[in-house]
């Protein structure tokens, strides 16, 4: 054997490595997919906006309805609200969209709608709610680590340990984004002179020994 | 944690000084692909590489877009430092480490493309091999699994894979060798000539 492969294994593998590879169809759906999720989560940055929009046309539809109906119970608006194509498969969207559905209530009393304050969707960093109901979204996470690397960026490593920490609260320290969110925590401190980043290395290297980000660590942190 | 003035930072700051212009200088130099670029270059190797981390048919489609959400985000910050495939092994690894930990399905099942009718049969013999060789990575450890698939199946040099996967040449070599020869005895005793 040395070592090396015989035929049989060597034409298995070839004929596996394309029965594991996409086709085609499924390399466009899976582009289209993550389209999707790239326009959803910049929808979801301005779904307030979007619902204020929504609350105003619901209004003026609805006003319009009763003059015309005299008071006839307006049930099919609820289904005229959930089926907005811009709600996207992902919880975070529908989520949104459903605290947001309140507003269906004033239906009798359009102007209530319209001067209602925007979008408590776009107050910052719900934590306490979101880390006990459930599992963060990874879009979620990516908006928190984004936001994390833009404030290094600008060189305010406070506001980087303010979202990395959120990042913490809401995932319980597991999110799939952790080693990165870590890694970003160990470089704010690091730039903050704080005196635990020490520890916070030894912690990080204890639970990703083999990470790529520990080069950039020992340069930014020398 | 402030920056008082003490006077005890001078030193540490002249040297972070020097690594940022350095950083900076290196920065300009690198190009960073766009993200359909890498998109069609990698998708393959990391719907692959997902499926060696034992994701399973029903979840690679979300499993592959959540890697390329991510992709899509930190692109911009992608720093060069290693090669884009270190890059995408390493988000590949921990979206599927998510997909396990969860062990839920949450994909609807995979439709059948009426328009492959005619290749069935290549089909039908790609997918079982491929059903063939998962079987057999699966029976061996992760490490082992890792090294022989990303020589083997993404024909990466060893000297890469062990950049990739951080570990010393000789861990790689040797964890190539003992996958091998347990590829081999599997297909000897499953596959039938």
């Amino acid at each position: 054997m040395k070592g090396e492969l015989g035929s049989a294994s060597r034409a298995l593998l070839d004929a596996a490595r394309e029965g594991m590879s996409p086709d085609a169809a499924a390399i466009a759906r899976v582009r289209a997919k993550v389209g999707a999720s790239i326009g959803g989560a910049t929808i979801v940055g301005s779904l307030a906006a979007k619902l204020g929009v929504l609350g105003v046309v619901v209004a003026i539809a609805t006003g319009a309805v009763l003059l015309r109906r005299d008071r006839e119970a307006p049930s099919f608006l609820p289904n005229a609200v959930d089926d907005q194509p811009w709600v996207s498969r992902d919880q975070p969207t529908q989520i949104v969209a459903r605290e947001e559905m309140p507003d269906r209530e004033p239906i009798a009393m359009p102007p209530m709608i319209v001067s209602r304050p925007p979008a408590p969707a776009a107050t910052p960093d719900p934590a306490p709610r979101v880390a006990a109901a459930r599992r963060v979204d990874l879009r979620r996470e990516v908006e928190l680590i984004d936001r994390a690397m833009a404030a290094m960026k600008r060189g305010d490593a406070a506001a980087a340990l303010a979202a990395v920490r959120t990042h913490a609260l809401e995932t319980a320290g597991t999110g799939q984004l952790a080693e990165d969110a870590t890694a970003i925590e160990v470089e704010a401190l690091c730039r903050l002179h704080d005196p635990t980043v020490g520890e916070k290395l030894a912690a990080f290297d204890e639970r990703w020994p083999d990470s790529a980000q520990r080069s950039r660590l020992t340069t930014s942190c020398h | 944690m402030s920056r008082d003035g003490s006077g005890l930072l001078a030193a540490p700051t002249l040297q972070m000084a020097a690594l940022a212009a350095e950083d900076a200088t290196w920065r300009t130099q690198l190009v960073v692909p766009s993200f359909d670029d890498v998109y069609t270059a990698h998708v393959a190797f990391v719907w692959r590489t997902l499926r060696t981390f034992g994701v399973t048919e029903s979840q690679i489609e979300d499993a592959v877009q959540d890697v390329f959400v991510v992709v899509h985000r930190r692109l911009p910050e992608w720093e060069g430092r290693a090669a884009i495939t270190t890059w995408l092994f390493a988000i590949a690894r921990r979206i599927a480490s998510g997909v396990r930990r969860r062990g839920t399905d949450r994909t609807e099942p995979l439709e059948v493309d009426p328009a492959g009718a005619t290749d069935t049969f290549a089909a039908m013999a790609r997918a079982q091999a491929a059903a063939t060789v998962m079987g057999i990575l699966e029976q061996m450890d992760e490490d082992k699994r890792i090294v022989f698939a990303l020589v083997e199946l993404e024909h990466m040099s060893v000297p890469d894979v062990a950049r990739t996967l951080d570990i010393k040449l000789n861990t790689a070599y040797s964890r190539l060798r003992l996958a091998r020869a347990a590829f081999e005895l599997a297909v000897r005793t499953q596959v039938k000539p």
